[in-house]
């Protein structure tokens, strides 16, 4: 009978203190600076904004003159008490809206954030259904698919024990020989 | 200069290419087990259920697999493995009937042959048989 | 000898029609000879084509510029080290370096399928010949690298300078390898198909390995893609989610999704046809990828519908795509399953639900890269008119908590045992992976005042990372309970179960780079220092003081080269020389950050502007955790080295005759 395995208590506590020690890590990892909130504020519209000279570069990333401009731009706004979506409406306005990163969230192109969660839904449902039509019917034990023909008792039991022993596994958990498990066949090599 | 690479370059894979065509056809494919072949698919599923055996096993003692779950898959898994077994021991039992039986085949016709030229009478299959001491 | 590169084209190009042709032919006639003799064709291009590749090398190095090629990429000054570079710096390169790499390994798998899967392989031959047939087709008709100019320049361009850094030695080659070597487990799976056999699965354990290796090679292009725009492109960060990223990261999806579906088709027979959809699929995603990465100019995706070489791919990729679609609806009754799913917990309904995640990733990020152009074709515009732009603040968002989901799979599925897993005894083992989660969830949102999303993602890592530490532990101590002490309890355990193991080595991998990536993601700082020389500021518990900056000149730049001395916490670290160079042959700047990098964090300083007045402004990253995304590409490696390693079972002969007298005690 195999003893369902309850980690030992001085594993226990080790792994404890390994996911506390993990945890400690983590934060110091991530033990942010001090950025006043209005450049935090700033870096992120940056990162929101697309540079209209250098395609695919946010004004964060491009060293462009014009990106560069923009930035104090945005700063600026900041400053006198813009809102985030004021400053993007004032950039979507001079630029069009292909200067923000991502498509607006109206419209057209509402169509890009739609799909994605209904791709994802529709995913699981029709998983669902492929799962419960490749499943089997509702009785596991003596299931709609027996094995196609009877083994005999008297050949399982001539070879399961021989099986296993190759395999290096017990029978029914009984302690079994300490074999090298690897794989070979039972010429096992120790 | 460029002459020579141009031999270099068509004929040298010319001559590859042809040379299948060309060779003697005593040579016939290179011995391929064949993909398809009953054996190959018995080696396969014992493959399969062997692995599965282990792995089951493997989950068992990890915890990840009730003892019900586990007695369940073992016995499928047992039923498949001994069933494999069992037909290619069948298989090889044949196998072996089919070569003793092209052994004595040959005898006889290297006996007829030898006693033709001796002028003997050739012998019977069983005769052939018990001379081979099978 | 560039004569004898232009004649070596043409003949390879003949060759591979007729591995592709007598290949077929020979299967479907039953002419075994033929069949024989083009997949000898197959063995001897290669050399053929290295041929050609030699004629480019010596050209570069001979500096002959008559070569149009050559005069595009490279010029007298450039060192004889970067030829490699320049081969494929340029489209006409690169495509004729793919297919080198490809003919290459095409005979090494033919050879690995030959004896193992005769009736497939004529098939597979065929398949291959057919690709090497198309890229040749393209190379010696339309981007030909050995052409010839009508008048020689004295010299040539040089080099793009954003190609001369470690990074591009082997980013590029590795990138293209990947994408190109898709095309193998495809082969073999649509020659199985065509072959009568894909029902048979005799072809699963060569297409598993194959599609292993090519996994490897494209996660591999990825990261070291990765690691260069990270060092060298002076952003501070390394994915951006631009249209070539996102065409090599697709059949990537696919492939992941692939070779984890496979094994299932290996232990049970099922999802055989799933399987043939999917590698159908990566290698569609692939060949859009190798077009969209080919060398040259980085096109969006308008040039890409732009060019006649575009079209040309796009028919290719249509041929491929429908063909092996209809070879799968005819054969579709040769892959019924031969068995069922016995429940919905197991693990292969964890496996179907990481192909679907996969796919909907891969789909998002698709339809995220074709979307302006949906856009515009929808509002009546001529493509072209840009109104607007997809970037990477939708791809976090959209594409993030689905990858989330996919870690958390990622930890949980080792827990599911094949074919049916009871609930209680689920729940039971995810105790302790839950606890870690909870535990670091709260100690990482209660110190950082962050969004919870970040909070909530290092806590999934956690909970992957206990969950697949806990298998390691648990197989350990059930194997000690039969004797054996720990350190050999847990070698034995990894030696008798390659697969599962190299594969739980893998996954760990994956997960320092997710750690990585979703701290630096979340926790990166940045800020922007205006600074004299002499001055001091310090950010992020670093103290820096700005030195000076010097100009240096070489033979085809200008480099601005400032020096920090850099302190932490008292602590003397040492020099560090963030530049920018300026290239007037391309007028092209191009700056290089210094990155000082620990496991627990980066700090990257990266110059924005050098004034004349004297003040300089710099840009100051402090990214957590990124050293542990380049770490992850070794552990990646051995682990998925380890899971190839074959695992034999024990031979129905040893079983029937054990060796003295060994037989357990049943």
């Amino acid at each position: 009978m195999a003893a369902q395995p309850r980690i030992p208590s001085h594993l226990r506590g080790l792994g404890v203190s390994v996911v506390l020690l993990l945890a400690l890590g983590l934060f110091a990892a991530c033990s942010d600076a001090d950025i006043p909130p209005l450049e935090r504020r700033a870096q992120e519209l940056n990162q929101a904004i697309m540079c209209p000279v250098c395609p695919g570069e946010s004004i964060d990333q491009s060293q462009n003159p014009l990106a560069v401009q923009m930035r104090g731009i945005v700063a600026e706004k900041l400053q006198e008490g813009w809102t985030d979506g004021q400053i993007k409406d004032f950039f979507v306005e001079r630029y069009g809206p292909s200067v923000l990163l991502e498509p607006p969230a109206s419209g057209v192109s509402i169509a890009a954030w739609v799909l994605p969660p209904v791709a994802f839904v529709l995913a699981l449902a029709t998983l669902a259904f492929a799962v419960r039509a490749m499943s089997r019917s509702r009785s596991p034990r003596h299931g709609a698919q027996a094995t196609p023909t009877q083994v005999s008792e008297e050949d399982m039991a001539r070879y399961a024990g021989r099986i296993e022993a190759a395999l290096g596994i017990g029978g029914d958990g009984a302690k079994a020989e300490t074999r090298p498990t690897d794989g070979r066949d039972g010429k096992g090599s120790g | 200069m460029l002459v020579l690479y141009a031999v270099l370059i068509v004929l040298v894979p010319a001559v590859v290419i042809l040379y299948p065509f060309l060779r003697r056809k005593g040579k016939v494919g290179e011995s391929a087990e064949d993909e398809s072949s009953a054996h190959a698919e018995l080696a396969r599923r014992w493959d399969a259920a062997l692995s599965s055996l282990k792995s089951a096993e493997l989950e068992r003692s990890v915890g990840n697999l009730t003892e019900d779950d586990y007695q369940w898959l073992r016995g499928q898994y047992m039923a498949e493995a001994v069933q494999v077994m069992k037909a290619m021991e069948l298989e090889e039992q044949q196998e072996q009937e089919l070569l003793a039986t092209i052994d004595l085949e040959v005898k006889r016709i290297r006996e007829r042959a030898l006693g033709a030229a001796n002028g003997k009478a050739p012998k019977t299959r069983e005769e052939s048989a018990e001379a081979a001491g099978e | 000898m560039i004569d004898a590169g232009q004649l070596a084209l043409a003949v390879a190009f003949v060759i591979a029609a007729y591995a592709a042709a007598g290949s077929f032919l020979g299967a479907v006639r039953r002419v075994p000879e033929l069949a024989v003799s083009a997949r000898y064709a197959l063995y001897v291009l290669p050399l053929v084509l290295l041929i050609a590749a030699a004629a480019l090398l010596y050209a570069f190095v001979a500096h002959d510029f008559s070569v149009r090629y050559v005069a595009e990429h490279s010029n007298l000054a450039m060192p004889r080290a970067y030829t490699w570079v320049a081969f494929y710096a340029g489209n006409a390169g690169s495509l004729l370096f793919l297919t080198v790499v490809f003919a290459f390994l095409c005979v090494v798998a033919v050879l690995s399928i030959r004896r193992k899967l005769p009736h497939t392989t004529p098939y597979a031959v065929g398949i291959m010949g057919l690709v090497l047939t198309f890229f040749l087709g393209i190379i010696l008709f339309l981007a030909n690298p050995l052409e010839r100019l009508p008048v020689v320049p004295p010299d040539g361009q040089g080099i793009n300078p954003l190609l001369v850094h470690f990074g591009m030695f082997i980013h590029p080659p590795v990138q293209m390898t990947g994408l190109v070597s898709v095309a193998i487990p495809f082969s073999i799976a649509i020659g199985a198909m065509l072959a009568r056999r894909g029902g048979r699965d005799e072809w699963v354990e060569l297409g598993r390995v194959w599609g292993m290796v090519s996994w490897l090679i494209l996660t591999f292009g990825l990261m070291l893609g990765a690691w260069w725009a990270y060092t060298i492109l002076g952003w501070g960060g390394y994915w951006a989610w631009d249209p070539v990223e996102n065409s090599a990261l697709m059949p990537w999806l696919a492939m992941t999704a692939f070779i984890h579906s496979v094994m299932v088709q290996r232990r049970r027979g099922m999802f055989r046809m799933w399987n043939m959809v999917i590698i159908i699929l990566a290698f569609t995603l692939a060949q859009l990828g190798m077009f969209i990465n080919r060398g040259g100019a980085v096109p969006s995706v308008h040039s890409f519908a732009q060019s006649t070489m575009g079209w040309l791919f796009l028919l290719f990729m249509g041929l491929t795509l429908f063909g092996s679609l209809a070879v799968f609806v005819w054969r579709m009754d040769t892959l019924r399953s031969r068995e069922r799913l016995d429940s919905w917990f197991s693990r292969e309904s964890a496996f179907l639900l990481q192909n679907v995640l996969f796919l909907v990733v891969a789909f998002v990020t698709l339809w995220g890269s074709i979307f302006p152009l949906v856009f515009e074709a929808s509002q009546g515009l001529k493509v072209g008119e840009v109104t607007v732009t997809v970037g990477k603040p939708y791809f976090d968002r959209v594409n993030g908590p689905i990858l989330l989901v996919l870690i958390l799979l990622m930890g949980i599925g080792p827990l599911l045992p094949w074919r049916r897993a009871t609930l209680q005894n689920l729940v039971r083992a995810l105790r302790v992976p839950l606890l870690a989660g909870l535990v670091v969830g709260v100690v990482v949102a209660a110190v950082g005042v962050r969004a919870p999303m970040a909070a909530l993602a290092l806590a999934i890592c956690a909970v992957a990372a206990a969950g697949i530490l806990q298998e390691w532990v648990r197989g350990s101590m059930s194997r000690h309970r039969r004797g054996e002490s720990y350190p050999v309890a847990f070698g034995r355990l990894l030696a008798a179960n390659r697969p599962r193991y190299g594969g739980y080595v893998v996954h760990l991998g994956i997960l320092m780079l997710a750690i990585g990536a979703v701290a630096s993601s979340f926790y990166s700082v940045q800020r922007d220092f205006v600074m004299r020389p002499g001055d001091v500021a310090s950010f992020g518990g670093y103290t820096f003081r700005y030195l000076d900056v010097q100009r240096i000149s070489f033979a085809d730049r200008d480099e601005d080269v400032a020096r920090f001395d850099v302190s932490s916490g008292g602590e003397q670290l040492g020099v560090m020389e963030p530049k920018r160079a300026f290239y007037p042959a391309f007028r092209i700047g191009a700056t290089r950050a210094a990155i000082r990098s620990t496991a627990v964090e980066d700090f990257y300083i990266v110059p924005s502007e050098f004034n004349d007045d004297g003040r300089a402004v710099f840009r100051v990253y402090v990214n957590p955790l990124v050293w542990w995304m380049w770490v992850s590409g070794p552990v990646i490696f051995l682990g998925t080295l380890f899971a190839l390693s074959p695992q034999r079972q024990p031979t129905p002969a040893a079983v029937r005759f054990p060796a003295g007298a060994r037989t357990a005690k049943a």
